[in-house]
Formats: C-alpha cells, structure tokens, sequence
C-alpha cells in the first residue's frame, strides 16, 4: 500500500500523537462561513460523549481561499461546562491538512482514512464541513453504533424537505436498494460512521482513487463496499440536514455522471453479489426519530420542464442508440403535454434507468455521453416529482420513494436478464 | 532458301519463348501462390476478426449503421477482410510483373508503390476525422442541451460539417489532388465565412447584437434569482 498521500508535517503531526481511538475526518474546501460550527458540534459532541476515548479531528481541505484552514485552527469550544456533566480524560486533538490526488470529497475522505488507519483508530467518522444543522448528537450517532454496538458502517437517515435530494430518491437509493437488497435510506448522506477493519478496506485499492470515486462517487462506494463485503451495517436519526446554500444548478450533469457512474461501475465490479439478490430487507436503526420542520425551497418548475422537453427533442439522436423504442414514444408523448399536467409515471423511469445501466455496461456508445444525456431526462421526473407532490406531506412523500424502490426491485429481472444477454 | 526465311520468324519466336518462357510460369506461379496465401490470409483475419468481436465495436462505434445508410449489406468484418484481399492479389501481381524485367512495368509499379502508402493515409485520416467529428459534435450537442442552449442541434451540427471538411480537405492534401486548389479553396471557405460573420454582427447586426445580449444578461439574471434552492445529492 502506499503510503505517500500524507505531507511531511501531517506525518510529524500524526507521530506525535502516536495513537487514537476515534478520528472526525472534515473534509472542507471553501467553508469559511460554516466549518467553526461544525468543529464546535464535532468537539461537543466528542467531549459529552466520548470522554473516555483519545479524539482527533482531522481536516482535510482541497486549498481553500477563504481562510477556511485558519477557522479551524482557530476554532474552539469556549466553555464545556454548559454541555458536560462528566469531563473528558484527554482534549481533543487537530490535524489540518491539504489533501493531494484528484481534486474532491474522494480524495479528502482518502487522506482522512489514512491518518485514522496510522493512528489505529477504532472508530471514525466523517461530516461536510458546509452543514448548518449538525448538532453534538450527530457525532454520538454516526460512532456510538461502532464503539457500542460492533457495526462497521453507520449510513445517516436524516429528516430532508421532500424536494431535497433528488438523485438520492429517484435513483441512487431506489437502484442500490434492488441491487443489493439493503434498505440504506441515504447511501449518498455524506456522513458516515465506520469501524477500523472497514477503513483498512476502503485503503486496500488505491487505484479505485484516480477514479470519480475521488470526488462526488466516494459515498456510494463506501457504502457499496461495506454492503458487498459483508460488513455489519447499520442507520442511524440525526434529524434534519441543512446544508450552506449553494446553487445546486452549478454543473449538475457533471455531479450526476459521477455519482451515476459510480454506481454503475459497482454493477459492473459486483454482479457476482447483485445478480443473487431478489428482494430487500431492513438494516438496523439507531437514535430517536421525530418531526422536524425543514425550510421551504423554490423550485423552478418551467426550466426543468424546459430542459426535458429540450433534451427529448435534441437528444433523441443519442437516446435512439440505446432506449428501445417504446421508451421513446412514452419520452415524446410526454414533453408534448401541458406543464401543469406534466407527469412522468415510475415505470417509465425505472425501464429508463435500467436502460441507461445496459447501455452503459455494453458501452453502446462513449459512456460519458450516456450518463450526460441523463440530466434532461431526469429533469423531467423531477418536474413530475414536484408536481405531484405539490400538497402532499413528508410521510406520503416517503411513500413515493417506497413505491418508487418497489418498482425498481419489480422490474430488476429485466435489468438481470439483458445484463446477461450481453 | 524460301523455306528458311519462311520458317526464320517461328525459329526467332522459339528462341524467345525459350528466354521468356521461364518468367511467364514463374508470374503465373507467383499468381497462384499469391492467390493461395490471399485465400489463406482471409481466412485467418475472419477468425481473427470474429475473436474480436470486430462488428460488435463497429455496431458500438456506429460503422454499421453507416453501412446500412449507404446502402451496403457485408458486414464490416467481410468488407475489411475483401480489402486485405483485394490487396494482397495487387501487390503480388505487382511482384509477379516486376520478374518479367520489363522498363515501363517497373516504373509503372514503382510509381504505383510509392503511391499506396499516401492512399492508405489519407484513407486513415478520413476515417479518423469521420469518428472524431461525430464525438465531439455529439459532446457538444449534449453539453449545450444540458445548459439549456436553444440552438444546440445547428451548432453541433456546423461543428460536425466543419471538422468533417478539415479532415477531408487533410485527405485530399495527402493524395496529393489538385494541393493549392484544395487548400486556397479551404482558406477562402473559412476565411470568408468568419468575415461574413464578424460583419453580420459587427456592423448588419450590431443593434440586434446589443439587444440580444442585453437580454441575454438579462435573462440569465432573473433566472439564476429563479434557481431552484433544494439539493439533487
């Protein structure tokens, strides 16, 4: 393995404290305006409850320009008195550093990882440094499942707005969930729990890292890896989850090509796992559920319809080469409806992304191409998503989704079916 | 004495088939031989081509439905195996002509071997600029369609036509047709169109241009206020 991700002074830093029992991994680039927050909440939440254990946190930045390293460092809880019954033995430590390889979260995470692997942590986890809803509890429930319960892997559950996380509803959780039979509701969340012999895994392959894994595709991997090597998995309530806002238009296609990809390339490495499994089951759940009222988000209805209607009518030279006919027909008939009634069915979709895995599995043409023409299309099932969704409450939005997984663990047949045909 | 100068023309016409005789068996053995190795070379390249899967990547490249477009009914495999073929019967006929010694055949293959190797180049370039062309039209096409560009479809498509007239005009340059004219006739092609552009919008459209990218800025200002707030990921 090799061990040349690490500075010199990352090094030096990690020799000095020798040892530690639970690392915080943040991976940060930019996030001035909220790290301290979240150094605040990981500290507290290390401090109330794990007083006993030896902490560091570890940030890893992507060389930001905003002083984010700086808050950091800078960045302590002032009195632990309000929050702490019992005092902690050791105080918590820091590891700032710039992470080398592809830029991105995979890369971040991959420095995280190695720093807890030579520190022999039991126990790490690892938050986005642009949240603004992270409480102390967070850190509790992503590592108490580990140093507790003996999981290796904590996926988070959070309480999102029902327009919030789009890919994660309509694809990224609904596929894995038929694919490998776990019920992982935020494959995709961004933090995650996980014990010492799964981070010993995630290092073993180091050329999974010049891969999108190394940016946006590093938690469906994590997740996809824990699943399909048998690691014990589990989820656990943090409540809701507020991000720093950021126009999420800014190059969605290149976000979804890597997140679809790297589910698509685990089809491809795990077929022997997927090909056996029929349906789907439960994983274990951990910490309080309860209602939180999530903030009220704009959606621009018109332009997404837009770009569908745009994407069927432009694209349809490229869709033709690997979207059966029918499919197509359904498309057409649909960007020709009135946007008030514009409905996108889950059978439709479901066939659609099946097809889309075929046509990449069999590389019909450049797969950069397929996945790139996928942002219009799914476009458009949002559009549909919103627009029947407009009245409905968060529960029966949660209803969808399961209806949604239901249909995508009926249809797996005729995914398996033409996956081995090829 | 008659019977001798009558006879003279079928001694002369023995003595010379005696001298070329040799050489027409050894062209016609060369032939047969060629013919035979060519046979054999076929058969080897259709297992060969079948081992790789050959059609399949030409189906996956879009070959195949150029074939069909142009109305040709071998598969990709058969019609690459035929030119193999077919070259391997012109050159050992070539060889075959080159024994008999003769000063205009010589130079005749000469020439024409010289020749073959610009043939295949340009061929190579062409069929490089064909795929390439398609790419990166439909890498554009796809790319301006996600950013919502009204005229995605004619701007991949100008780009299409115009990398597939680089490399045509790359082509002919390399057969050596007609250099100066292709190329002046290239440079005039594209020199005049950007020249008619930049004086469609520099002075004919000038205010349309000024209205048009006033409303541009306009509008990606009131859509980027009209942005959706909630998270795909």
């Amino acid at each position: 393995m090799t061990r040349g991700i690490l500075s010199k002074e990352t090094i030096k830093k990690v020799k000095e404290y020798s040892n530690a029992d639970i690392v915080v991994g943040i991976p940060s680039y930019n996030n001035a305006r909220t790290i301290a927050h979240v150094i605040r909440a990981v500290s507290a939440g290390l401090a109330k409850y794990f007083p006993q254990y030896r902490c560091v946190i570890v940030n890893s930045d992507g060389g930001s320009k905003d002083g984010t390293p700086n808050i950091v460092k800078d960045t302590m809880v002032e009195d632990f008195n309000t929050i702490l019954i019992e005092h902690p033995l050791y105080t918590v430590n820091k590891i700032i550093t710039p992470y080398h390889g592809i830029p991105g979260k995979g890369s971040a995470f991959r420095t995280i990882f190695e720093i807890a692997h030579r520190l022999g942590a039991k126990a790490c986890a690892v938050v986005d440094a642009d949240l603004r809803s992270i409480t102390p509890e967070w850190i509790e429930g992503l590592l108490a499942p580990v140093a507790s319960h003996g999981f290796d892997f904590v996926a988070p559950l959070y309480q999102r707005h029902k327009y919030d996380g789009t890919i994660t509803n309509s694809i990224v959780y609904p596929l894995t969930r038929a694919l490998y039979g776990k019920r992982i509701r935020q494959p995709i969340g961004g933090e995650f729990g996980m014990s010492g012999s799964l981070i010993s895994h995630f290092l073993k392959d180091e050329r999974i890292y010049n891969t999108d894994v190394a940016r946006f595709g590093i938690d469906i991997w994590m997740t996809t890896t824990a699943v399909t090597n048998g690691f014990k998995v589990c989820q656990s309530f943090l409540g809701a989850k507020i991000h720093d806002h950021k126009d999420p238009e800014t190059d969605l296609s290149s976000m979804m090509v890597q997140v679809v990809s790297s589910v698509f390339n685990l089809m491809e490495r795990y077929y022997p796992v997927w090909s056996r499994v029929s349906d789907s089951e439960a994983v274990p759940e951990f910490g309080f559920k309860f209602e939180v009222i999530t903030e009220p988000v704009r959606v621009n209805l018109e332009r997404m319809v837009g770009s569908f209607n745009q994407g069927v009518s432009d694209l349809s030279s490229v869709l033709e080469k690997f979207l059966s006919p029918d499919v197509l027909r359904s498309l057409r008939r649909i960007s020709n409806s009135n946007i008030l009634e514009f409905k996108f069915p889950k059978e439709l979709w479901v066939r659609i992304i099946y097809e889309f895995a075929l046509a990449y599995h069999k590389s019909v043409i450049s797969r950069h191409h397929i996945l790139s023409s996928l942002t219009p299309v799914y476009l458009g099932r949002t559009a549909s998503f919103v627009n029947e969704n407009l009245d409905t409450s968060p529960a029966q939005v949660e209803q969808e989704v399961e209806n949604l997984c239901l249909e995508f663990e009926e249809q797996k047949p005729y995914l398996l079916s033409n996956f081995n045909a090829s | 004495m008659m019977i001798l100068s009558f006879s003279s023309p079928f001694v002369l016409f023995g003595e010379r088939l005696k001298i070329i005789g040799p050489k027409i068996l050894e062209v016609l053995l060369i032939i047969l031989l060629g013919f035979i190795f060519a046979w054999v070379l076929k058969l080897l390249l259709r297992k060969f081509l079948k081992w790789i899967k050959f059609d399949d990547l030409c189906d996956r490249l879009g070959l195949s439905t150029v074939l069909a477009r142009a109305n040709v009914r071998r598969s990709p495999s058969d019609i690459i195996r035929l030119i193999l073929y077919w070259v391997v019967i012109f050159g050992v006929i070539i060889l075959s002509l080159s024994t008999l010694n003769v000063r205009v055949v010589d130079e005749l293959t000469s020439s024409l071997l010289l020749y073959l190797p610009r043939f295949f180049v340009a061929v190579l370039v062409f069929i490089f600029g064909y795929f390439l062309a398609k790419f990166v039209a439909r890498a554009i096409l796809i790319a301006l369609v996600n950013a919502q560009v009204k005229s995605a479809k004619p701007i991949s498509l100008a780009v299409h036509i115009l990398i597939l007239i680089l490399f045509l005009t790359m082509s002919i340059e390399q057969l050596g047709i007609a250099k100066g004219v292709v190329f002046v006739t290239y440079a005039i092609l594209l020199g005049g169109a950007v020249l008619a552009l930049a004086l469609a919008f520099g002075l004919g459209g000038k205010d349309m241009a000024k209205n048009f990218l006033e409303k541009k800025a306009k509008t990606t200002e009131k859509s980027k206020k009209k942005s959706d707030e909630f998270s795909h990921i």
